[in-house]
């Protein structure tokens, strides 16, 4: 009986419109996300690593599909009445609710299964042959026993549960979407990169998070977040751990709420009848009241309060449930997760109170599981008079059926309003609670507009789709599937047509800088009146009646004609749109950029290695116009040809990004540009080596946001940056064009490996500079203001150096408040924005520690004064830059955090950081080739720590590396053929993360005094006008070092990682002491990854209850794999840690400390 | 008046539900009685404007509300056959909120007229209680003074006794009558007593066509006559219908009641009985309605 029953179960679902639709969207989902590529270019899209995350992730996705299975089928007594034929049969308690149950499961499974389907089809048959890797079946088969089949049991179980002892739809649907938000939580709680954007997942705070997750994807995170790209490739999914743990606890969850359930049903329709009113034998009121004769009146005032009537009906629907409710509840609970997570800034130091810098973090979760939600509410209201029959006696009421829709919408309004406001008061009671005054506190009404507009034009959209269909899971179906594939939720940037104004509701990204406010405010609201246009057509389509015949020719009458201001709007929107898109040459979509890219190489590659001169004078004038958003320059100066041969031509190149005015050499204008800004200039008379000829350029920049923001150029209203140089026209084949990724590189047929630009050193010219810029603001410059003159309303800097500086032009302009500290021979001028002094005497300290200590152990710097300027948080993509005598820090990474409450102290460090850059970068002018950073970064980093250490002990030092380790393992998973700090390119894990870690290790192995001296020598040798490479920096530390020389080459020339770990403590009393026995398994992996088989010394510290320094450190020999070590005391430790100083590089550090109870 | 000419309507599936459908209606209650899918449903929502048809014209009061439906909305009072109601809204409040969107916008008399169709529905004594608690009458009564809200012009009621017990169903049709003073009303029905009881004027629909119209008196008397009746065994029945014209066989102390229409007496133990509606009705929607 339970086979057949199960059987008719899957034959009705077969039988669903909505189950056949379901199989072909997954499907076509699967063949989509085929082409996706997760964990790193060189990752293949059918490594063990993306099928698992995208399976994972995609089997969310069945919650919608089990919302409308649950409603059709578990439902359908309900809905068709037939619950009292149904529940008066022999049909057993067990026999229906399991049927039903494994019915939904199957259905649900066989939904998805055209997924994993789609994935494998399209990775045989649809992906680039490089980019995919052997077709290993069980990587798919794997990853959906694991991980599909107990996420799709739960969901099952949850929204069967609740369907069967709730018999309501709506409150199935609500659980759907809680579902997600318990999903959204606990990624929050363990800090997924897929939700929160982070970048890595703190140790601590993995364990408890990966298992209270309930979809698996925290412990998936957890299992392979330090895989490497081979691993990403080729590692089966291992069901151990804390994985295994999730599993079994979530599937036995999930067989105890159908348990609950089951216990709970009762096939009685309705256990407990609402009372019905019984008659009153004698009324209040006499039976023959007159029915007063009243004339019903038509008109402005009538439609008015009929449209107010409904709202408020509509509203009392929305607020009055107990779903709505629970909803509250668990968006504040989501709410504050988000915010406790995002009030944590740079290397976890807490962010001072400011409500702009979190809203961003608030704003996403609202835009996107508020959709869903937004979907849900307006399905619901669309359908309720449907579903509750009362549309026949509302149709035939005076109220046209666009006032209807109308009322829903604008009930909707209220509902986003009371939503985002709730998530507003949340924010501030969650600041407040922690006795801490937000210091914008303005700025949370900014949620309104940024998150509540496009939820509007959601409901716009939601509410039209539902005119097309005449069912209403149909319609929610629809609702969802529009949603997700219409905004771009999963296939953003996938396709070659995506831009952002044919994604439905798009709107930018949350940057917010405390001082000079959003930066993409032009572009939000620039989208927001093209996306209001088209909602508003949306809505108009949505209510127009569709009992009336519709001619078009009927909006062209002078009466109705205004009807067509929303379409011309959004015309004319939608241009300004476009044209502020698509300005300059360069593709925002990546894979148009990608041809792009690759089609310039293919025509451009012959001006590789074209001899061209070098800069030999260069002046710049700048004019600035915040208020505009708008920048026009002039460079002018020689170039001189310092080759061997004459120049017959010059190949300009001059960033396509910029509106060129002119660009003239010798008088004569440079016309013939190229899509690439690149010009081949034929010179009438060829420039005979030793020659100069001079140039002059003038060009505008504007930074409205429409083509995104470039932190290292932006001009808005109350803070400014720009990196000039990088505008300087420049020779030859750009490397900045060059395809790196080689699955790309293949598709193109290129050559695998790109080509080697030819290095360009850095140059060095005497500084002119001439800034011109409103009165009101200051304007910050590398080298000497020497000058400043008014002009009307304005004001021009001139700023000069007495000789020649590094042609490196970072210029600031902002509402300053400066000040100027003598620290000694040096004098410190700081520019800081109004309020943002919390951290200065930390920064401050930084310089006055740092400049002496840094002088006497590197080399005495010839600079009487330093700037210190605040970038806007625009630019936070970098925490901190230097030029020559200036350092800028930004906004939100080192100025605003609240360093009082952590021991952390970042803005000394980062000040530290960026100080030494005036010895590593700009005195040590490295090489252009593979290890250049190491010479700069990698010292800055060694330069940081040695201050550090000096104020803030081996414990500091220590505690920092715990964050960058962790760091350095979760990036090198991206990275294929990890590179050696000597061979490092432009890939900051390693100089920053691996290189706080190896120059902490030389520190303290090889030791500072030998240290320095080695630094010394590098720039006696090679500082300017000198230049180094990598192997000049570890030739001097061979020569100061010779004892330690395999450790140098280890931790500069190899990738060496380390798996330490420390088990199995016995305790043993003797006579009058103890004696502890543990076994210590050490393991070495050199690049390829294998184990070797080596021997090592290895520190073993004991220390005593409370202290971080041993009170006893041994240094033991150990073997490659299981040494038994026993050591004997008076009295116990309170813990013994193997490897104390951190001298090895070891993934997990938690199981190298063994606690004596 | 309500004037409907050469009204058809097709639905989708290829159901012809309207075929030429022409009615004149005057001011009174006016009966449409006709058996299940008799298209009386769609005539109803076709005038209510809630479904356009193919063709034929629908006037109130010389105005075409197919092409004016807003004009037909403004004063009709329509209760379909069923319907349900707004969850945990006190009938007060929801009759309420039908009175402003029926145009009742000044509060102290829309109160009036709200509470008074509460006392005229006797549901007075239960106005803060939720509709969706009622029990079918009460809905129903309900219903009919959410139909009355905003004295509408044209009162269309459909199937409005179904399910009502026969004091409810009493109840409900003088309140019906009351109504019916003034304003055109047009009740749809499959039970011929109804229209007996309460129309002045009626009209058969059957298969989409209206194939008798008139005053119930006038058309009983057409068949003045023609009736005879004579009680059989159940055996006999079949025999009877394939020899006569049968038009209704009821059960009379368990023993089954042959009406038959024939000029003559078919057989000497058929007796001759005055005819009813429910004769007229059924010779309509047999083969034909005279002897």
């Amino acid at each position: 009986m339970l086979k057949y029953l199960i059987s008719f179960e899957l034959k009705f679902y077969w039988g669903q419109a909505s189950f056949r639709a379901a199989l072909i969207i997954f499907l076509g989902l699967g063949l989509l996300l085929s082409s996706a590529r997760l964990g790193g270019d060189q990752v293949w899209h059918n490594g063990s690593f993306p099928i698992s995350q995208l399976l994972a992730l995609m089997s969310l996705g069945v919650i919608f599909a089990v919302m409308l299975f649950a409603g059709q089928g578990v439902l359908r007594d309900v809905e068709h009445r037939f619950e009292g034929v149904l529940f008066t049969t022999p049909l057993t308690h067990f026999q229906f609710l399991v049927s039903r149950f494994v019915g939904l499961f199957l259905a649900s499974m066989l939904a998805f299964l055209p997924c994993v389907l789609g994935m494998a089809l399209g990775h045989l048959f649809l992906a680039a042959a490089e980019s995919v890797g052997p077709f290993q079946p069980l990587y798919y088969v794997r990853a959906t026993l694991f991980l599909v089949a107990p996420n799709i049991l739960l969901i099952v179980a949850v929204l069967f549960t609740t369907t069967c002892l709730t018999r309501s739809s709506r409150i199935t649907q609500i659980c759907g979407v809680l579902l997600y938000v318990l999903y959204w939580a606990g990624s929050v709680l363990g800090n997924s990169p897929m939700i929160a954007g982070a970048s890595y997942l703190p140790s601590e705070s993995v364990g408890l998070a990966s298992l209270i997750e309930p979809f698996g994807m925290v412990g998936l995170f957890e299992q392979t977040r330090f895989w490497t790209v081979e691993q990403k490739n080729q590692q089966f999914l291992a069901l151990t751990g804390n994985l295994l743990l999730n599993r079994l606890l979530w599937t036995g969850l999930s067989l105890c709420i159908f348990a609950l359930g089951y216990r709970l049903f009762s096939f009685r329709t309705n256990a407990n009848p609402s009372p019905v009113p019984k008659e009153e034998s004698a009324p209040s009121k006499p039976k023959a009241l007159p029915i007063p004769v009243l004339q019903p009146e038509w008109g402005g005032l009538w439609w008015w309060r009929a449209l107010v009537a409904r709202v408020r009906l509509e509203c009392s629907f929305h607020f009055r449930s107990v779903i709505f409710v629970l909803l509250v509840l668990l968006w504040s609970f989501l709410v504050i997760m988000n915010l406790s997570d995002s009030v944590i800034g740079e290397l976890r130091v807490p962010l001072q109170p400011y409500i702009g810098l979190v809203l961003g973090d608030l704003i996403d979760p609202l835009l996107k599981l508020g959709s869903l939600v937004i979907v849900l509410f307006t399905c619901e209201s669309y359908w309720n008079e449907s579903r509750r029959n009362i549309e026949g006696i509302l149709g035939a009421m005076p109220p046209p059926p666009g006032m209807m829709v109308l009322g829903k919408f604008l009930s909707m309004l209220v509902f986003i309003a009371v939503f985002v406001g709730l998530t507003a008061i949340l924010c501030l009671v969650f600041f407040l609670v922690q006795q801490q005054v937000p210091k914008d506190f303005g700025a949370v009404l900014l949620l309104f507009p940024y998150a509540g507009i496009p939820l509007v034009w959601v409901v716009a959209l939601t509410l039209f789709l539902q005119t097309l269909v005449n069912n209403r899971f149909v319609g929610l179906g629809l609702g969802f599937l529009v949603l997700v594939l219409g905004t771009g939720l999963l296939l953003k940037g996938i396709l070659v047509w995506d831009q952002p104004y044919l994604r439905f509701a798009f709107v930018p990204n949350w940057v917010y800088s405390p001082q000079a406010g959003v930066f993409y405010a032009p572009v939000f609201w620039g989208y927001t009146l093209y996306w209001s246009c088209i909602a508003l057509i949306l809505l108009g389509l949505a209510c127009w009646d569709r009992r009336l015949p519709f001619r078009f020719s009927s909006l062209l009458t002078w009466r109705r004609c205004w009807l067509l201001a929303p379409l011309l709007l959004m015309v004319f929107s939608g241009l300004m749109v476009y044209r502020a898109t698509h300005r300059g040459s360069v593709p925002i979509n990546p894979r148009v950029r990608e041809n792009w890219m690759a089609e310039y190489e293919q025509t451009h590659a012959d001006w590789l290695g074209l001899p061209a001169p070098q800069l030999a004078e260069v002046g710049l004038d700048l004019e600035l116009f915040p208020d505009q958003r708008r920048a026009s320059f002039v460079i002018h100066g020689r170039w001189e040809n310092l080759g061997p041969t004459a120049l017959e031509s010059l190949p300009i190149w001059v960033d396509p990004q910029l509106a060129l005015a002119y660009l003239t050499v010798d008088g004569t204008a440079c016309t013939d540009w190229d899509t690439w800004g690149h010009c081949l200039y034929p010179l009438e008379t060829p420039l005979q080596p030793g020659e100069s000829i001079p140039f002059q350029m003038q060009a505008s920049f504007e930074s409205l946001g429409f083509r995104g923001l470039n932190a290292e150029a932006y001009v808005t209203a109350k803070a400014s940056y720009l990196e000039m140089d990088k505008f300087l026209p420049r020779f030859g084949f750009q490397s900045q064009y060059l395809l790196e990724d080689q699955v790309a590189r293949t598709k193109h047929g290129l050559p695998i490996d790109p080509q080697q630009v030819p290095a360009q050193s850095q140059m060095w010219l005497p500084l002119n500079l001439k800034v011109t810029a409103p009165k009101a603001q200051t304007v910050v410059a590398p080298g000497l203001c020497v000058e400043r003159i008014d002009q009307d309303n304005r004001q021009i800097w001139v700023f000069t150096s007495s000789e020649p500086v590094p042609v490196a032009w970072g210029i600031a302009c902002g509402e300053y408040e400066s000040a100027q500290f003598e620290l000694g021979d040096l004098v410190l001028n700081t520019y800081i924005f109004r309020g943002h002094e919390a951290n200065l005497p930390e920064m401050v300290e930084g310089f006055q520690t740092g400049y002496p200590t840094f002088a006497s152990s590197f080399e005495a710097l010839n600079l009487k004064q330093i700037n210190l300027a605040e970038l806007a948080a625009y630019s936070d993509r970098f925490g901190g830059t230097s030029y020559w005598g200036l350092v800028y820090g930004v906004e939100n990474r080192v100025f605003l955090l609240d360093q009082t409450r952590s021991e952390r102290s970042v803005a000394y460090r980062m000040m530290a950081h960026e100080l030494s850059h005036f010895w590593w970068g700009k005195r040590i002018d490295p090489l252009d080739q593979p290890g250049a950073r190491l010479l700069t970064e990698g010292l800055a980093m060694y330069s940081e720590m040695m201050l550090y250490q000096e104020k803030f002990g081996l414990s500091g030092t220590l505690d920092f590396l715990d964050l960058t380790d962790d760091l350095y393992f979760y990036f090198r998973g991206y990275e294929k053929n990890e590179p050696a700090l000597d061979r490092v390119g432009f890939q900051p894990f390693v100089y920053y993360f691996k290189g706080a870690h190896v120059f902490h290790t030389l520190f303290q192995v090889v030791g500072s005094e030998r240290m320095n001296e080695a630094l010394r020598k590098l720039l006696s040798a090679h500082g300017y006008p000198n230049q180094a490479g990598a192997s000049d920096l570890i030739g001097v530390l061979f020569e100061v070092a010779p004892d330690q020389e395999d450790r140098i080459r280890e931790l500069l020339q190899q990738v060496v990682t380390y798996q330490i770990r420390a088990e199995n403590l016995v305790v043993q009393p003797l006579t009058d002491q103890f004696q502890i026995s543990c076994d210590v398994y050490f393991e070495r992996r050199a690049e390829n990854g294998v184990a070797e088989n080596s021997s090592f010394e290895v520190e073993v510290g004991f220390f005593a209850d409370g202290q971080d320094v041993p009170y006893r450190l041994e240094t033991v020999s150990i073997q490659t794999g299981i040494n038994r070590l026993s050591w004997t005391f008076k009295q116990l430790p309170n813990r013994l840690v193997v490897d104390p100083r951190r001298l090895f590089l070891d993934p997990e550090r938690a199981d190298q400390v063994l606690t004596l109870d | 008046m309500l004037s409907i000419s050469n009204l058809s309507k097709t639905y989708g599936n290829g159901v012809q539900a309207l075929r030429s459908v022409n009615l004149e209606i005057g001011t009174g209650m006016f009966g449409l009685l006709g058996p299940n899918g008799a298209g009386k449903s769609t005539l109803m929502r076709t005038i209510a404007g809630l479904q356009e048809p193919d063709e034929g014209h629908i006037a109130l009061d010389g105005v075409d509300i197919v092409a004016h439906p807003q004009v037909v909305r403004e004063q009709l009072g329509y209760l379909p056959q069923e319907f349900g109601v707004y969850p945990r809204i006190s009938a007060l409040n929801l009759l309420d909120h039908i009175a402003v969107l029926k145009g009742l916008i000044h509060k102290a008399e829309r109160r009036e007229q709200v509470e008074a169709l509460l006392a005229q529905t006797n549901l007075y004594q239960d106005r803060h209680k939720a509709v969706s608690t009622f029990s079918g009458g009460m809905r129903q009564r309900f219903g009919i003074a959410m139909a009355l809200l905003g004295n509408p012009r044209l009162l269309i009621v459909d199937e409005p006794t179904a399910g009502l017990d026969p004091e409810e169903r009493n109840r409900f049709h003088n309140l019906l009558c009351e109504m019916g003073q003034n304003r055109v009303v047009l009740l749809s029905t499959h039970i011929v007593e109804d229209v007996r009881e309460l129309c002045s004027h009626m009209a058969i629909l059957f298969e989409g066509q209206v194939v008798l119209q008139g005053r119930p008196n006038a058309l009983i008397e057409r068949l003045e006559g023609c009736i005879w009746q004579k009680s059989v065994h159940r055996d006999e029945v079949g025999d009877l219908k394939k020899q006569f014209r049968v038009l209704s066989v009821r059960l009379s102390g368990g023993k089954p009641l042959v009406n038959v229409l024939a000029e003559t007496p078919p057989d000497p133990d058929f007796y001759p009985v005055p005819p009813d509606l429910e004769d007229v009705y059924f010779a309509q929607v047999t083969r034909g309605g005279s002897c």
